[in-house]
């Protein structure tokens, strides 16, 4: 069992001794201070005086008094048998052992406060279990505090479980990185909710022809940066085709995830592509299509009061693209 | 002081009705085995596509999920993706 604070001194108690320089006088001046003359034993001339204020001596706090004036030629010492003197010198690690466990707090019955740490007499804080196997650690007062829970570390305030009051961190004093595994719930706590994922990163499309063969791309114009938030990819870049030889149909391009199910506001849409020395022989301009349950998109050339036709042509496509992936 | 880099699969995810199979790929720069930077690039595989270039654990991935009926919907699905915007 582990001692908090200093350890017990009962095995260096000393009874000590005063020796006294007599005058002629009655009062004298105890080192220790005693509640009553009972807690010393005086002797005058190695006789033992019978204390009482009837009798020889009375005493406290510092004060003793005798009967009769003594001499300056008496000898007088006592011994202090009430109180026992001790010297102890403090622990700076007080608490220390080998193993196990250092120190047990056990408040039995009831759950509350079981630790209370305190400034000069005023409550700072405390530790304590406020449910069975439930740790609690709290300021006083209406400030913040943290109960764990079996999964959970749950927000207290006011010495209780609070929702939506206490912040983590400060402007001026915030917590740097956040590493999570699941999700961050935004403005309210059901699955519409959720943040699970946020991604940065690059994606190489492969270009080929959905008849067939591929696309050669430029080495300095081939990649493509995407931002994934949530369920949402926003992917944007250049890409140069340099060579559609070999190819046929229209030019179907890879993506960095999937694209959405075809369904009611997603699945097939599509976005005009900005193109630099490409020959649209004779369309609007040029669009790319997504293709629900896959990774990819065809160019389409838009053409004027009419539908669409192929697009398989070499030259600079400007990409920026939003799309929901699963 | 020793500058490296390598490169590192960080997530296989499969996704779909027809498998694919999207691959995270992190290339990792160190100092003396700390790491520096880190800068993700991404892919996605079809049941159609030659995977023989790919790592190992992608293509096993690959070939434990993409069944004779998910190659051969994916197959169907994509007879059926010729439609103009």
């Amino acid at each position: 069992m582990a001692y908090i604070g200093v350890q017990p001194a009962d095995a260096y108690t000393s009874f000590a001794v005063q020796h006294f320089t007599t005058s002629a006088t009655t009062s004298y001046t105890l080192d220790n201070p005693v509640a009553n003359e009972n807690e010393i034993a005086l002797f005058i001339n190695n006789v033992r005086q019978q204390p009482g204020s009837s009798y020889a001596y009375t005493a406290s706090g510092t004060t003793l008094t005798l009967s009769a004036a003594t001499s300056a030629s008496d000898t007088m010492y006592c011994v202090f048998i009430g109180k026992a003197v001790q010297t102890v010198t403090p622990n700076l690690n007080p608490v220390t052992i080998d193993s196990g466990t250092v120190a047990t707090f056990n408040r039995t019955s009831s759950f509350g406060d079981i630790i209370s740490i305190q400034k000069d007499g005023t409550e700072a804080g405390s530790i304590g279990a406020p449910q069975a196997s439930v740790l609690s650690i709290q300021s006083t007062g209406d400030r913040s505090g943290m109960q764990f829970g079996s999964t959970n570390v749950y927000p207290r305030k006011n010495n209780a479980l609070s929702d939506n009051t206490v912040d983590l961190g400060q402007g001026s004093y915030r917590w740097q990185d956040l590493y999570l595994g699941g999700n961050i719930y935004l403005g309210g706590t059901g699955s519409a909710n959720a943040l699970d994922d946020y991604e940065e990163g690059t994606h190489q499309p492969t270009v080929t022809g959905d008849g067939g063969g591929t696309a050669t791309l430029d080495s300095g114009s081939n990649t493509l940066a995407y931002t994934k938030i949530g369920r949402t990819v926003h992917l944007t870049g250049t890409i140069q085709v340099t060579s559609v030889s070999g190819c046929s149909g229209n030019m179907r391009m890879t993506l960095p995830f999937t694209c959405l199910a075809n369904s009611n506001g997603t699945g097939y849409h599509g976005v005009m592509v900005p193109t630099h020395s490409v020959n649209a022989a004779g369309d609007l301009g040029v669009a790319f299509q997504l293709e629900p349950n896959a990774a990819s998109g065809l160019f389409f050339g838009i053409n004027d009061n009419s539908g669409t036709s192929a697009q398989l042509t070499t030259g600079y496509y400007r990409i920026t693209l939003t799309y929901q992936t699963n | 002081m020793a500058i490296t880099k390598e490169t590192q699969i960080a997530k296989i995810e499969v996704v779909g009705e027809y498998k694919a199979v999207q691959i995270a790929t992190d290339t990792v720069i160190k100092e003396d085995g700390v790491e520096l930077s880190r800068s993700r690039h991404r892919k996605v595989v079809h049941p159609d596509q030659d995977i023989t270039g790919e790592d190992a654990e992608v293509q096993s991935v690959c070939n434990a999920v993409w069944t004779q009926a998910v190659r051969d919907a994916w197959t169907a699905f994509q007879a059926e993706q010729a439609q103009g915007v």
